[in-house]
């Protein structure tokens, strides 16, 4: 009885990917970790089984055999603006991960990738689904050194008080709220700035640039104001950890 | 050859003139002859004869100077107006001026067809060096076509076309038409045939009114015809003269030469492309062979120990052998990318060029590195000045992973790398210094060639610093390799900033708190 209990509140994921051999090793690495696990090989099928019995989030291969995995995005987000889909992609291609992102992807993978790094994608994405922002919860934000009062609009380095520009103190508040995901330069520029700005990803990261000489101690290497080269950036919210 | 042109349509009048002239003397005589000795006469006479020799053709010039003498025979040997001898002493006067006028008239005529004959040789001579010179500077033969075409025009006052072929024979390219630039009646047979045969022919056609003489010049390379010289003279007759003929041919033969030389040196550049393409492939072959193969058998090793000899491993053997796995894939993860990337930068993927900050740039490479550098020191030096610059910012990253991937592979783990970038001028400099043994003198060029790996024997496809180059080039950059005075080696490679960044005043906003 408790055991049926316990299976009905694991995750559940959808893969949809067509090579076996990444379906098995994903299997075993879920399983291990306590997801439940549905599989599709196209996208298709992808479509058919997301529509039946929505999983907790989908990993989602770009590269499918019946059709591109952004087809499979825009059909979800049809019906679904919530579940979490997390892209395998591969690196080199930045202009896929981009569009797969603005159509509604929440992060990708680079393969080969490290499980790792998929699982945490993963994490980040089921809890941003599940818990809904609490005022209460979300009045402060602490990572490292770095300690953001959204109460009093007050942010800590070290303790001690950084003074930042509103649009600066937007920036870092788009940021946390996304903590550990990855944003493009468009949805930053979208979200910061409004939806009437354009191409203007400069903004962003001159933007980007002062923030991290604020709150980085190294800003040619960031511990947390990340880079996602030709993508985006992505707020680190563990400092060092890939 | 405008010259001898002129000089055809003066003589047109010279027997006119001749008439004219010996006319005159005739006047001056009649008016002088009560007044001089009839000798001096006779000089007046010659003196005509050598003024009309001098300036008419052959024919006109002799029969001046007869006319000449039949004219002081009547009208000033006495008695007057008629060709009665008064007194034999005259028939001497009469002979001799005679035989001077004919000596006259021939010596002048040969000495001006020996000028002429000079002038026509300096003329092509110079025509001659003119068009090896022009054909020197053509770097292909449709350009050598086009400047023979030019050249023959203007030298026979022709319509001139020049068919190429390829090798299989088949007319594949005509050069301009020049002149006038109106177009050739057909000439494609009278072409195919030479193109056959390969000697000289001639047709006839019709062109408007009249009917025009069409020559046609094989041109003659390693014993075959491979291309061929139309010519349309103006005047039909131009060429009848076998003096021009010859020099046609003459010309032919340089620009048959002048195509030869261009077709040998394309096979040539060819065949030398092949046997790089040849070489690159092996070495592309050696490389795949050892450093793809080289991790995949450490991979395949290991895994295949875990599943058959599970029950025999310690735990840390087990850990020890997964480890490797997961470094080996990394490993061939990082090889293939290399081997990606280079294939594309081959296949002349352009650059999206755009600005970037390159702080931002330098941290995208060292977070990509950020587990193998775990253990390094590394320290980097922005200059506060450093503008944006407009790169490719994913290539110019891959160049600095590339780079320090390459000073990990060969330094010590305890040592440390160091990375700086400042302004020169309009161009933005990297450099990466790591304090390892340095490069092998001699080597510090070679390390950015395909495939080349250092005498050290450490392991990689050799390509790494290779696409460095290229996308560095690809940037209107240059790279370069040296050794640093205080140990160690230093890689720079130096960016054109691109023009002036956008303007991104930042505007005055209000400050939290």
């Amino acid at each position: 009885m408790t055991e049926t209990a316990a299976q009905d509140l694991r995750s559940e994921i959808l893969v949809i990917e067509d090579d076996p051999e990444i379906r098995k090793f994903l299997r075993t690495t879920l399983s291990a970790e306590d997801y439940r696990l549905q599989e599709a090989t196209t996208a298709a099928e992808g479509i058919a089984r997301a529509t039946r019995r929505p999983p907790d989030a989908i990993v989602l291969d770009l590269g499918l055999p019946d059709a591109d995995g952004l087809e499979v995005i825009r059909k979800i987000r049809e019906w679904n603006k919530s579940l979490p889909i997390i892209v395998l992609s591969v690196r080199a291609r930045e202009r896929d991960k981009i569009i797969a992102l603005d159509a509604g992807a929440d992060d990708f993978v680079n393969k080969p990738f490290a499980v790792g790094e998929l699982l945490a994608r993963l994490r980040v994405a089921l809890r941003r689904n599940a818990v809904v922002p609490e005022s209460g919860d979300t009045n402060v934000f602490c990572t490292g050194n770095i300690e953001v009062d959204f109460a009093k609009r007050r942010v800590l380095r070290d303790g001690k008080e950084v003074r930042l520009t509103r649009t600066e103190y937007k920036l870092l508040q788009v940021l946390i709220l996304h903590a550990d995901q990855v944003l493009t330069h468009s949805q930053l520029l979208n979200e910061v700035w409004g939806p009437n700005c354009g191409d203007q990803s400069h903004y962003v990261r001159v933007y980007m640039g002062q923030l991290r000489l604020k709150l980085e101690s190294d800003p040619a290497r960031p511990k947390y104001l990340r880079t996602e080269p030709g993508v985006g950036y992505r707020l680190n919210s563990r400092g060092r950890d890939s | 050859m405008k010259t001898s042109r002129h000089r055809k349509d003066r003589f047109e009048y010279d027997y006119p003139i001749g008439l004219i002239v010996i006319v005159i003397c005739s006047a001056l005589a009649i008016f002088l002859r009560s007044r001089i000795a009839i000798t001096n006469v006779a000089m007046l006479y010659l003196l005509g004869v050598i003024v009309v020799s001098v300036t008419c053709r052959q024919g006109a010039a002799i029969l001046s100077a007869l006319l000449a003498v039949t004219s002081f025979y009547y009208f000033c040997v006495p008695p007057w107006n008629s060709f009665v001898i008064e007194d034999d002493s005259y028939i001497i006067i009469l002979v001799t001026t005679l035989t001077l006028a004919l000596v006259i008239t021939t010596l002048t005529i040969k000495i001006r067809a020996q000028a002429e004959h000079a002038l026509d040789r300096e003329e092509r001579t110079h025509a001659m060096y003119q068009l090896i010179r022009e054909l020197s500077e053509d770097t292909t033969v449709l350009d050598t076509a086009r400047t023979a075409a030019r050249t023959i025009a203007g030298i026979f006052d022709a319509t001139v076309d020049v068919y190429l072929t390829d090798e299989q024979r088949v007319i594949t390219q005509r050069a301009e038409v020049t002149e006038d630039g109106s177009l050739p009646e057909n000439a494609e047979p009278l072409v195919r045939s030479i193109l056959k045969s390969g000697v000289r022919t001639t047709d006839l056609f019709r062109s408007g009114q009249r009917l025009a003489v069409r020559h046609g010049m094989p041109l003659i390379c390693a014993g075959s015809a491979v291309a061929v010289v139309t010519l349309v003279p103006d005047d039909r007759d131009r060429l009848n003269d076998p003096d021009q003929m010859h020099f046609l041919e003459a010309l032919c033969d340089q620009i048959a030469a002048a195509i030869d030389r261009l077709r040998n040196s394309a096979a040539i550049r060819k065949a030398e492309v092949e046997i790089h393409a040849e070489r690159t492939r092996n070495a592309l072959l050696n490389a795949v062979s050892h450093d793809i193969k080289t991790p995949l058998a450490s991979i395949y090793g290991a895994a295949t120990s875990l599943l058959e000899e599970e029950q025999r491993l310690s735990p840390e053997n087990r850990r020890e052998l997964v480890e490797s796995i997961s470094d080996e894939a990394e490993r061939l993860n990082r090889v293939v990318n290399n081997l990606l990337e280079m294939t594309s930068l081959d296949a002349g993927l352009r650059a999206k060029k755009d600005w970037r900050p390159l702080e931002e740039i330098i941290g995208a490479a060292l977070t990509v590195l950020e587990k193998p550098l775990r253990d390094r020191m590394v320290t980097t030096h922005i200059a506060e000045d450093l503008p944006w610059i407009c790169v490719d910012d994913i290539l110019i990253e891959q160049v600095l992973v590339n780079i320090l991937d390459n000073a990990l592979k060969y330094t010590p783990v305890s040592t440390a790398i160091e990375i700086a970038a400042t302004r020169n001028g309009d161009n933005v400099v990297v450099s990466v210094k790591d304090n390892g043994a340095g490069l092998v003198p001699g080597e510090e060029a070679h390390i950015f060639e395909k495939f080349f790996r250092g005498k050290t024997g450490v392991r990689g496809v050799g390509l790494g610093l290779a696409i460095c180059r290229a996308i560095v080039h690809g940037h209107d950059g240059t790279i370069s390799a040296a050794n640093s005075p205080g140990g160690g080696a230093v890689i720079r490679f130096e960016l054109p900033i691109g023009g002036a960044p956008p303007q991104m005043g930042v505007i005055p906003e209000t400050m939290y708190p």
